[in-house]
């Protein structure tokens, strides 16, 4: 648990005299988007903090060559119906759009209505689904809640077709409440029920949602203290208007984006600033981004990093040309397949993320990609030493620790590692060792 | 530095080629191993002038290997190569070319063998010159190298620990042991300078009977010949070449009597013959097939009856694998053919095979009613099944198997078929796809049994389980069971038609591969976006994805017909590969 931040934790943060450093820009783009690039940062660092936030939370036009690339890859997966194109698609979106905030509250989304193609097994569906999601990502969740509960891929996942007016399936009504708006101990399992019977009819045909009147139940029921002849959209919006709603959604912000456990005063900052937007996300995030709580000390370095975090950031940041498909089967082998979530409670991540098997397998991933062009090319390690003057093993280590880690490197590991870099026989090989201890680092598992 | 020696033979084995003849008359009798070349340089010639190599530093994976650093360092020795030679390394290769080129490894396998390189240059001028500009470096290594001239005309180079080579007039050899290669050297000297002596004394390769056995088979002037007496490799890795069993089934019976034939000869061979517009690669390898065990006899055509199928005559074959061979033979001595730890799965096997064909005994019930051939084909398919295409766009297959006992196998395999659909169609409920429902029709007075769909699947994403609407029929003795209703008419078309050589058999073909460039590139390119994504997962570029696809397309669209097949013959077996293209 973290300290509050005093005198509101959403007010904008004074960069000071220092001004906005590389480190904050570096900072900032590796929460919003999945790691960065040494131009990125310099770019960020260059175009200052509110037009960077502008630049991520806008809507930016997508690369006629990124369009065709991605549709190219989107077919393969509808043609093939398989997962790995699924991943693939999304992946190359995560790692070249134009819009990579946009891309990590899909992946949000994702994993808070978790849905997993090993059941739906329809890669239409599950397509939709998330464009569905990439849709709202920094849009209006009261709406995509609306929309998930008639979304196919959610009714197959979570057996709509099952929910039957004499017989009614709880699996949805529970998750609504449960996962999706409200969290435990917010509702009863009379209120489930009760929902329960909301959604009955809501089903699935031919690929589409489809209101079975005849197996709905039309009579009254009461749902969180609210008594009437609800349906399905009804009870959704007495989720919405529960106090607990809005903090539910501030606390998956603050724990993808600032903190792994915010304090209660944090949390209902969020929440505030989420009712207030009517649960608009884009100017609750902008400001979230903004905040003097996002740029304190104590955040930097704060989560863990989740395999896509650590895979896709070190691809940002060090490959040239990623391929999408080791990459995909390294997600999977560390804990995180895209559109396989394990439950439907999705991936829970934080401490859960490391464990003796998956760190093996993250220290396996350090030596791959510095060593073998396994995940994709490294960048011309030559290049970079010229063009950033790292003439010295000091200048290299200093560029490298800055450009990959998110905290100041320690002082006796920094003169390790200089060390270590100075008995290189060549800078292409002193960087690609360096590279190759940073990314082992303990402290490189944290964002 | 041996190493290196062996690789510099090697690379000059590479780069030089000779007259007409066999170069294996250079090298002295009793090889474990060779390699001749011959008239390389036309092959030299024609790989410039087609501009392949110019070609394939144009495409992606050409880009990429002129960035590795590993290549950039063999450029730098090719340019200091071609400074020294005073000739582009082709030029170099394609001047010394024209004669005969011999390499042979001698001893023994757990000992350290020994090589011997034997050249004789065809362009004289060129050999002159590249002594000459080979002196200052022999100047160079005074100390690590001795110089002599034992006979005229002849200079010896002797290398300290590493062997000697002996340049003549218009030859070269080199050796790891000096012995042996003075054997040679002296021969080829005596021929140089008309002394006729020492010839008579010299015994070579070529006339040893072992390499001759092989040498008689390879193909008509050959640019590459390959000996391996594995008869001298038996005693070093004991009484057997490879173990007596397999752990592979499908191995087994694919290449385990080709092994076993290989492993049993005293030899095996290889020759690689060019020409304009097609090539032929065989190995052979002498011996009886009588002498194999029961097993691995059913895996070839038993002497005297006839071999593979040939494909049946359909237009727009893509390409097919056709075999022949004594499956319950084998399947009943598998024990004697097989690891214990393969024999499980066989049980396995059997009991999943209980599910479709329930009651029947694969051995007794079913490998009795088969007969020895099984011909599977590819050719375009025809999706009138449906109302749209698949996403992913397979051709059609059909496996046409013989039967032994025609009425019975048909009632059997429509019972596999008609089980299958079922299960197949629990699935497709299961999974909210269209099911299939069982019918036939006449074709040709021949009835075809085939799965339709009630409401025809309609979209251009169908799944890639839309490809088959299985469909199957007797004709004669064969039972077709092809992926669509329109390919199993095709066929019957093809084994009906008045004066079809359809029924045939090739001579002693065990197994014949065959596929066509243009066709294959045409089934591909139905998929070219899924092959373009497949760059691009990659790691490629859209345009650099396009164009690797469209490498691929151009060089199938070239190669007109790849065909490998075995054979047997009463002197032994034969792996041929053969190609031909535009």
């Amino acid at each position: 648990m973290i300290p509050t931040v005093s005198a509101g934790p959403l007010a904008p943060h004074d960069f000071g005299p220092a001004g906005w450093s590389p480190a904050d820009a570096a900072h900032l783009l590796r929460r919003a988007q999945y790691g960065a690039s040494a131009l990125d940062i310099n770019r960020a660092h260059k175009a200052g903090p509110l037009a960077t936030l502008e630049r991520l939370c806008v809507p930016q036009p997508e690369e006629p060559q990124f369009e065709r690339e991605s549709a190219l890859l989107r077919q393969t997966a509808l043609d093939t119906g398989s997962t790995t194109n699924l991943q693939a698609w999304w992946l190359h979106r995560m790692l070249h759009s134009a819009n990579p905030l946009v891309e990590k509250m899909t992946f949000l989304w994702h994993n808070l209505f978790a849905t997993s193609n090993d059941k739906v097994k329809d890669a239409a569906l599950m397509l939709a689904q998330n464009d569905l999601f990439r849709a709202q990502a920094l849009g209006d969740y009261a709406r995509l809640l609306h929309q998930i509960a008639r979304d196919p891929a959610m009714l197959i996942w979570l057996d709509g077709n099952a929910n039957r007016r004499r017989h009614p399936n709880e699996n949805f009504a529970r998750e609504v409440m449960e996962l999706f708006s409200l969290g435990v101990g917010n509702y009863t399992e009379k209120d489930i029920q009760e929902a329960a019977r909301c959604f009955t009819g809501w089903h699935m045909r031919d690929g589409e949602f489809w209101f079975n009147d005849i197996q709905h139940d039309t009579g009254s029921k009461t749902v969180l203290g609210s008594t009437g002849k609800f349906d399905g959209d009804a009870v959704i919006d007495i989720c919405l208007n529960q106090p607990a709603c809005p903090r539910f959604i501030a606390i998956r912000l603050l724990k993808t984006f600032v903190i792994p456990e915010p304090d209660s005063k944090t949390i209902q900052a969020v929440a505030d600033s989420i009712t207030k937007n009517k649960f608009i996300l884009r100017p609750v995030l902008r400001e979230l981004l903004a905040s003097r709580l996002f740029f304190s000390p104590q955040t930097r370095a704060a989560i863990i990093k989740s395999p896509l975090d650590l895979v896709l950031g070190t691809q940002r940041a060090l490959v040239s040309a990623p391929k999408l498909e080791p990459t995909a089967k390294c997600l999977d082998d560390l804990g995180q397949a895209l559109f396989m979530p394990p439950t439907v409670k999705g991936w829970e991540g934080g401490r859960l993320w490391i464990s003796s098997t998956t760190y093996l397998l993250r220290a396996n991933f350090a030596t791959e990609i510095s060593t073998q062009p396994k995940y994709g090319p490294l960048i011309d390690l030559d290049a970079q030493s010229s063009q950033h003057q790292l003439d010295t093993p000091a200048q290299a280590v200093d560029h490298y620790a800055r450009l990959l880690l998110a905290a100041e490197l320690d002082a006796k590991l920094k003169t390790r590692l200089v060390s270590l870099a100075s008995s290189a026989d060549s800078p292409g090989n002193r960087d690609r060792g360096l590279l190759h201890l940073l990314l082992a680092l303990p402290e490189y598992q944290l964002m | 530095m041996r190493r290196l020696f062996v690789s510099l033979c090697t690379v000059c084995l590479i780069t030089m080629a000779c007259r007409a003849g066999d170069p294996a008359e250079m090298l002295p009798t009793g090889a474990i191993a060779s390699i001749q070349l011959n008239n390389l340089a036309s092959l030299i010639d024609r790989v410039e002038k087609a501009g392949l190599i110019e070609a394939f530093y144009s495409t992606p994976q050409g880009i990429e290997l002129l960035k590795r650093p590993d290549f950039k360092k063999a450029l730098a020795v090719k340019a200091i190569v071609e400074q020294q030679t005073g000739m582009p390394v082709l030029e170099l290769a394609k001047t010394l070319a024209g004669g005969e080129v011999a390499l042979g490894m001698y001893g023994k396998l757990a000992a350290q063998p020994e090589f011997i390189l034997a050249a004789r240059i065809k362009n004289r001028d060129q050999w002159d010159q590249f002594r000459k500009r080979l002196q200052p470096f022999l100047d160079l290594a005074e100390g690590q190298v001795s110089l002599s001239s034992p006979a005229k005309g002849v200079t010896l180079v002797s290398i300290q620990k590493v062997g000697s080579i002996a340049l003549g007039n218009d030859w070269l050899v080199a050796g790891t042991q000096a012995a042996a290669a003075q054997s040679v050297w002296q021969r080829l000297a005596n021929d140089q300078n008309g002394i006729d002596a020492a010839k008579n004394t010299f015994k070579a390769l070529a006339a040893d009977p072992d390499y001759q056995s092989v040498r008689k088979q390879s193909g008509d002037q050959p640019v590459i010949t390959a000996y391996l007496a594995t008869k001298a490799l038996k005693g070093p890795l004991g009484n057997r070449l490879i173990p007596s069993k397999m752990d592979n089934p499908l191995a087994s019976l694919w290449f385990g009597g080709l092994v076993e034939m290989a492993a049993r000869s005293p030899a095996v061979g290889a020759s690689l013959t060019v020409r304009d517009n097609d090539f032929d690669l065989r190995v052979v390898a002498p011996g009886e097939l009588g002498k194999l065990d029961a097993g691995r006899r059913a895996l070839f055509p038993p002497d005297g009856k006839p071999g593979t199928i040939p494909f049946p005559a359909i237009p727009t074959l893509i390409g097919g694998i056709s075999f022949d061979r004594d499956i319950a033979t084998w399947y009943t001595n598998r024990e004697q053919l097989l690891e214990s730890n393969a024999l499980p799965g066989f049980d396995q096997f059997e009991t999943g095979l209980a599910n479709i064909l329930p009651g029947k005994d694969f051995a007794k019930d079913v490998l009795s009613v088969l007969g020895r051939g099984i011909t599977v084909v590819a050719a375009p398919q025809d999706y009138s099944h449906l109302d749209g295409t698949p996403g992913v766009k397979l051709p059609g297959f059909a496996v046409i198997i013989d039967l032994a006992k025609p009425k019975e196998g048909a009632n059997l395999l429509n019972l596999f078929l008609q089980t299958l659909s079922a299960i197949l169609n629990i699935e497709a409920g299961q999974q909210g796809r269209q099911p299939w429902v069982m019918t036939s029709e006449t074709h040709q007075g021949v009835q075809v049994t085939f799965a339709d769909y009630l409401n025809k699947p309609k979209g251009k994403d169908l799944p890639v389980v839309n490809n088959f609407t299985p469909a199957a029929a007797l004709v004669g003795n064969k039972y077709l069971l092809c992926s669509s209703k329109g390919l199993c008419k095709q066929l019957i078309d093809a084994y009906t038609k008045p004066g079809s050589d359809a029924s045939t058999p090739q001579p002693a073909k065990a197994e014949d591969w065959a596929v066509s460039g243009p066709r294959l590139a045409d089934a591909l390119m139905l998929n070219r976006g899924l092959l373009e994504a497949g760059g691009i997962k990659n790691g490629r570029t859209e345009q650099q994805a396009k164009e690797e696809v469209q490498v691929l397309e151009n060089a199938l669209r070239k190669v007109e017909k790849v065909r490998l097949g075995s054979l047997s013959h009463p002197w032994g077996i034969e792996v041929r590969l053969e190609g031909s293209w535009k």
